[in-house]
C-alpha cells in the first residue's frame, strides 16, 4: 500500500516540476530555478563525497574544470555540446581518479588542505594563462547547444531558452536517482561506516580506500557535467566561479542540511538559495546570514537541518505510540 | 598447524614492545595469552591483523605467509577479532552494526547499488537473516533495532563478538572478552566462548581474569615485557616460577 | 645576482617569515589543543589591524595601544567563543571547524558594515632607514622584526617555564591523560584559544602599517597559515616556526626572482608535502573521538 502512494507522490513532483515554465515567466526567475537545479547536482555530488567522511574543498574546481574542458572541446576544436558533455564528465573523473588516489590516503584536516591547494593551483594555472584559457576575464559567446533531432522535432536552445530547464531536469533526475541508489544501498551503508569509523570498517574487511575513491570520482564526475551544461547555458566563464569561496558555500549547503541523506543537501540548497534571495536587499552583508546559520545548526544541529526533522518525527512517533 | 607466529618483533621508537614471540596454535581449541599489564599481548594481536606491521618476524596462517597484511586483508583470509575497547559503530542500531561486519558475504559491484536486480535484493535478504541468527546466538535477539549507544558494556562486548564471527572466521581473536564485565555476564560470555570452541572454531584470547583463562584455555601463553616467558597447560602455568614471578598476585593465586 | 637585492630580499623574508610564524602558531596551537580548524583565525588578524587603525588613525592614540587594543579584543572574543561555541563541539573535527567558518563570516561582515569594504591606510609610525652596511632597512620593518621576535620569544618561554603554559602543552599532546593528572580542560581550552587569538591580532597589528588595513585582510593570511602547517606539521609549534620560515624564504625569494609566477613554486611545494609527506616536517596525529 504504502508504495503505491509514494509511487504516486513521485508522478506529482514530477509532474508538478514539468510545468513549473508555465508559472515562472520572467527569466530571472527561470535563472535562478535552473541555478538552483544544478546546485542540487553538485551538492548531492559533495555529500556523496562527505558521506565517506572526506570534506573537499575542491567541488568548485571540477565545476570548473567540466566547464573549461566542455567550452575548450566546443570552440577550439568545434566539437558538438552533446559530445563535448560526456566528454567533459570523463575528464573530470580521470583528474579525480588521479588525484582522489594519493590524497585520499590523507587523513581529516589533511584531506581538507589538499583539496584547498588544488583549488587554488587551478584557480592560478587558470588566472595566468591568458592565451589558452582566456586568463583572469574568463571566455566569453560560448555557444549553445546545437538542435537535436528526435524524429520529427528539433530541438533547440536559444539563449536562456526555456529548454535548458528541462535539459536540467533531466539531468537531474538521473543524478538524483544515483544519489538516492547508492545512498540506500550496501555501499550507502559502509560509506556511513567508512565514514562513523574508518579503521573498524578496516578490520571488517572493508576496502576504504575504494568507497573512497569511488565516491570521489562518482561526485567529481557529476560535477563536471554540471560544469559542461553551465558554460553553454550561460555563455560566460571565468576562474573567478569556480574558486575555494564557491566550494565552501557548496560545503555549507551540504552541512546545514545534513550529511545523512541526500535530501539534507536538498534542503541545505534551497535554504541557502532562499535566504541570498531574501537578503539580496543587503547583498553585501548576505554572508552574516550564512555564517550565522552556520553557527546555529553545528552549535545546536550538528547533523544538521534534516536530521533535526527526522529527530523531531522519531520523537513524534515514539510519543503517540506511547500514548496510544 | 593453523597459526606460526616466529620470532615476532615490534619496537615503537626505541621501545620493544613484543621481542622474539614463538607459538603455535593448533585448528580448534582456545589458546590463552596472558602477561602484566603492558607485556605486549594486545600488540601481538594488533600485529596479527596488520594494525602494526612486525619490525621482524613471521606471521603463518594456514601455512600462508601473512605477515604485514593489511587490516581488511587479515578478515577477508579469514581471521576475526573482537576489540578490547568494544569498538562498534556508535551511532547504529545493532543490526546495523552486524549488517557492515558481513560486508565480505557481498561480492558488490557498483552497478549493483545503482541498479537494484531481484539477485541483489536476495543477497540482501540472505544477509538480513544470517545477521539475525548471529545476533540471536550471542544472546542479543529482541535488541536488533536498539542503538548501539544505548547498550550497557556486556551487551556491547557480546555484539563485538558477534561481528567477528561474521567474516566466518577459522581463527577468532579476542581482546579481553570479559574485560570490565560482572559475575553474570562474565559467565555468559564464557558460555559463548566453549559453545563456539564446540562448533570447531580456533580461538585466541587476551584476558586478564585470570579464572576465565584457566577456565576456558588448553594452552597458555605468557608474556612479560614483549617476551614469552612460559607456555603450558593451565596447570603448568600455574605452578611456573616465572610466571608466579611476573604476577606477584594474590589474584593468580587465588586462580 | 646583486647583492642588494640579495639582501633586501632576506630582510623581506625574514620579516614575512615572522609574521607567518604569529600567525601559524596560533591556529597549530588551537588545532592541537581543541582539535579544531580556526577558519575564523584570519578576522582575528583583522582585529589586530583594526585595533591600530581605530585607535591611531582615527583617535591619534598611540600606536603600540592600537596593537594592544586588538590583541585585548581578541583575546576576549576567542574567550567567549570558546565558552559559547566551541566547548560543547571539543574534538569534533567538522563541526567545531564548519562553526568556525561561521563565526568569522560573521566577524567579516561586521566589520564590513562598521568600516565598508575599501581598504584603510595607515600610516608609517617609525619612519627613517637604518643603513647597515650598504643594505637599507626602513625603521618600520625593524620594529615589526623586534616586535614578533619579541612575541614569540614570550610564548615560548611561557609554554616552557610557566605551569599554565606546560599544561597547555600537556593539553595538546593528550588531553584525557591531562585531565587524569587534573588539569582543568575548561580552562586550558580557553587560555590556549585566547592565546592563538591574540597571536594572530599580533600580526595583524604589526603589520597594518605597512600594508593597509581592511575587513578581508586576513583571507590570505589564513591560506598562508594553512600552508605553512601542511609544511611543518599539524599540531606542532616548533614545526610551525620552521614551516613558516621555509615558506616565507621561498615565497619572498621566488617573487623577487621569479615574478609571479613564484607563486606556483609555494604552491607545488605544498602539493608535495602533501602527497609525500602529509604529516609535515614535524607533524603528529590530531586527537579526534
Amino acid at each position: 500500500m504504502r508504495k503505491w502512494s509514494r509511487l504516486v507522490g513521485y508522478v506529482v513532483l514530477i509532474g508538478l516540476l514539468l510545468i513549473v515554465p508555465q508559472f515562472v515567466r520572467d527569466p530571472r526567475w527561470m535563472h535562478l530555478v535552473i541555478m538552483t537545479g544544478l546546485y542540487i547536482i553538485l551538492a548531492g555530488g559533495l555529500r556523496l563525497i562527505m558521506s565517506t567522511g572526506q570534506v573537499s574543498f575542491a567541488h568548485a574546481a571540477f565545476w570548473g574544470i567540466g566547464a573549461y574542458t566542455s567550452t575548450l572541446l566546443v570552440m577550439r576544436l568545434g566539437v558538438s555540446f552533446w559530445i563535448a558533455l560526456p566528454l567533459s564528465g570523463l575528464v573530470g573523473a580521470i583528474v579525480a581518479s588521479l588525484i582522489g588516489y594519493p590524497c585520499l590516503r590523507l587523513k581529516g584536516p589533511y584531506f581538507f588542505l589538499v583539496t584547498m591547494v588544488v583549488g587554488e593551483i587551478l584557480r592560478l594555472f587558470l588566472t595566468n594563462s591568458v592565451d589558452f584559457f582566456g586568463g583572469d576575464a574568463g571566455i566569453s559567446s560560448i555557444p549553445s547547444p546545437n538542435r537535436i533531432r528526435i524524429g520529427n522535432w528539433a530541438i533547440a536552445f536559444p539563449y536562456r531558452s526555456v529548454n535548458y530547464y528541462y535539459l536540467m531536469l533531466v539531468g537531474l533526475f538521473v543524478s538524483l536517482f544515483v544519489y538516492y541508489r547508492l545512498e540506500r544501498s550496501r555501499f550507502g551503508m559502509i560509506c556511513s561506516g567508512v565514514r562513523a569509523d574508518g579503521s573498524l570498517s578496516e578490520s571488517l574487511g572493508v576496502n576504504v580506500m575504494k568507497y573512497k575513491l569511488t565516491a570521489f570520482v562518482v561526485g567529481s564526475l557529476l560535477a563536471s557535467l554540471v560544469g559542461s551544461f553551465f558554460a553553454h547555458y550561460t555563455t560566460f566563464i571565468s576562474p573567478g566561479f569556480f574558486t575555494f569561496n564557491e566550494s565552501t558555500i557548496m560545503l555549507i549547503m551540504v552541512v546545514i542540511g545534513g550529511l545523512e541523506s541526500t535530501t539534507g543537501a536538498i534542503i541545505g540548497v534551497i535554504l541557502i538559495t532562499v535566504l541570498t534571495e531574501l537578503t539580496r536587499e543587503f547583498s553585501k552583508y548576505e554572508i552574516i546570514v550564512y555564517g550565522a546559520a552556520l553557527v546555529l545548526v553545528f552549535r545546536f544541529a550538528p547533523g544538521g537541518i534534516f536530521d533535526l526533522y527526522r529527530k523531531f518525527i522519531s520523537r513524534l512517533r515514539s510519543h503517540r505510540a506511547s500514548v496510544a | 598447524m593453523l597459526l606460526e607466529v616466529r620470532g615476532l618483533t615490534k619496537y615503537f621508537g626505541g621501545l620493544a614492545a613484543v621481542r622474539e614471540v614463538d607459538f603455535d596454535a593448533k585448528s580448534g581449541g582456545i589458546m590463552g595469552i596472558i602477561g602484566p599489564n603492558g607485556a605486549g599481548k594486545t600488540t601481538v594481536f594488533n600485529l596479527m591483523t596488520g594494525v602494526h606491521t612486525p619490525s621482524s618476524g613471521k606471521i603463518i596462517f594456514k601455512g600462508e605467509d601473512i605477515t604485514g597484511c593489511k587490516p581488511n586483508m587479515a578478515a577477508s583470509k579469514g581471521i576475526a577479532r573482537a576489540f578490547q575497547q568494544a569498538t562498534l559503530f556508535n551511532n547504529k542500531t545493532v543490526l546495523d552494526n552486524m549488517l557492515m561486519a558481513f560486508y565480505l558475504e557481498s561480492k558488490f559491484k557498483l552497478r549493483d547499488a545503482i541498479f537494484e536486480t531481484s539477485s541483489v535484493r536476495e543477497r540482501e535478504e540472505e544477509i538480513k537473516r544470517k545477521a539475525y541468527e548471529v545476533i540471536e546466538f550471542v544472546g542479543l535477539g529482541g535488541m536488533a533495532e536498539k542503538p548501539v549507544k544505548s547498550l550497557p558494556h556486556g551487551h556491547r562486548k557480546c555484539l563485538g563478538l558477534a561481528m567477528a564471527l561474521a567474516v566466518s572466521p577459522e581463527l577468532l581473536l579476542l581482546d579481553e572478552p570479559v574485560g570490565g564485565m560482572n559475575t553474570a555476564e562474565t559467565t555468559n560470555m564464557m558460555k559463548l566462548i566453549k559453545m563456539l570452541e564446540e562448533r570447531g572454531m580456533t580461538i585466541l584470547l587476551v584476558e586478564h581474569n585470570l579464572r576465565a583463562v584457566m577456565n576456558l584455555c588448553k594452552r597458555i601463553v605468557v608474556l612479560n615485557f614483549g617476551r614469552k616467558i612460559a607456555e603450558g597447560s593451565p596447570e603448568e602455568i600455574r605452578n611456573d616460577k616465572s610466571v608466579i614471578e611476573a604476577y606477584l598476585g594474590a589474584d593468580f593465586r587465588a586462580a | 645576482m646583486s647583492f642588494l637585492i640579495f639582501s633586501q630580499t632576506f630582510v623581506n623574508a625574514l620579516l614575512l617569515s615572522l609574521i607567518y610564524v604569529l600567525v601559524a602558531m596560533g591556529l597549530t596551537l588551537i588545532l592541537s589543543i581543541m582539535s579544531m580548524i580556526n577558519f575564523a583565525h584570519g578576522e582575528l588578524y583583522m582585529f589586530g589591524g583594526f585595533g591600530v587603525y581605530v585607535i591611531l588613525q582615527r583617535f591619534g592614540y598611540n600606536y603600540w595601544l592600537g596593537v594592544l587594543v586588538g590583541v585585548l579584543i581578541a583575546v576576549l572574543a576567542g574567550v567567549l567563543l570558546e565558552r559559547t561555541v566551541f566547548r560543547p563541539l571539543r574534538k569534533e573535527l567538522l563541526p567545531a571547524s564548519f562553526a568556525a567558518l561561521g563565526v568569522g563570516m560573521i566577524l567579516q561582515t561586521v566589520a564590513l558594515m562598521i568600516f565598508g569594504p575599501l581598504d584603510k591606510d595607515v600610516p608609517t609610525v617609525f619612519p627613517g632607514v637604518i643603513n647597515i652596511s650598504g643594505v637599507f632597512i626602513p625603521m618600520e620593518k625593524l620594529v615589526i622584526v623586534l616586535g614578533s621576535l619579541a612575541v614569540i620569544g614570550a610564548i615560548i618561554v611561557f609554554v616552557n617555564y610557566f605551569r599554565a603554559g606546560q599544561a597547555l602543552q600537556a593539553v595538546a599532546q593528550d588531553s584525557e591523560a591531562a585531565a587524569l593528572m587534573g588539569i582543568n580542560i575548561n580552562r586550558i581550552n580557553a587560555l590556549g584559544f585566547g592565546i592563538g587569538c591574540g597571536l594572530a591580532a599580533v600580526a595583524g597589528g604589526l603589520i597594518a602599517p605597512l600594508y593597509y588595513v581592511s575587513p578581508y585582510m586576513g583571507m590570505s593570511p589564513l591560506l598562508k597559515a594553512f600552508n605553512v602547517i601542511i609544511i611543518g606539521g599539524l599540531g606542532s609549534i616548533p614545526g610551525a616556526v620552521l614551516g613558516s620560515f621555509l615558506l616565507g624564504f621561498i615565497d619572498q625569494f621566488s617573487l623577487t626572482y621569479l615574478g609571479y609566477v613564484g607563486n606556483i613554486v609555494g604552491f607545488l611545494l605544498i602539493l608535495l608535502f602533501l602527497l609525500f609527506r602529509p604529516r609535515g616536517l614535524l607533524g603528529r596525529e590530531i586527537q579526534m573521538h
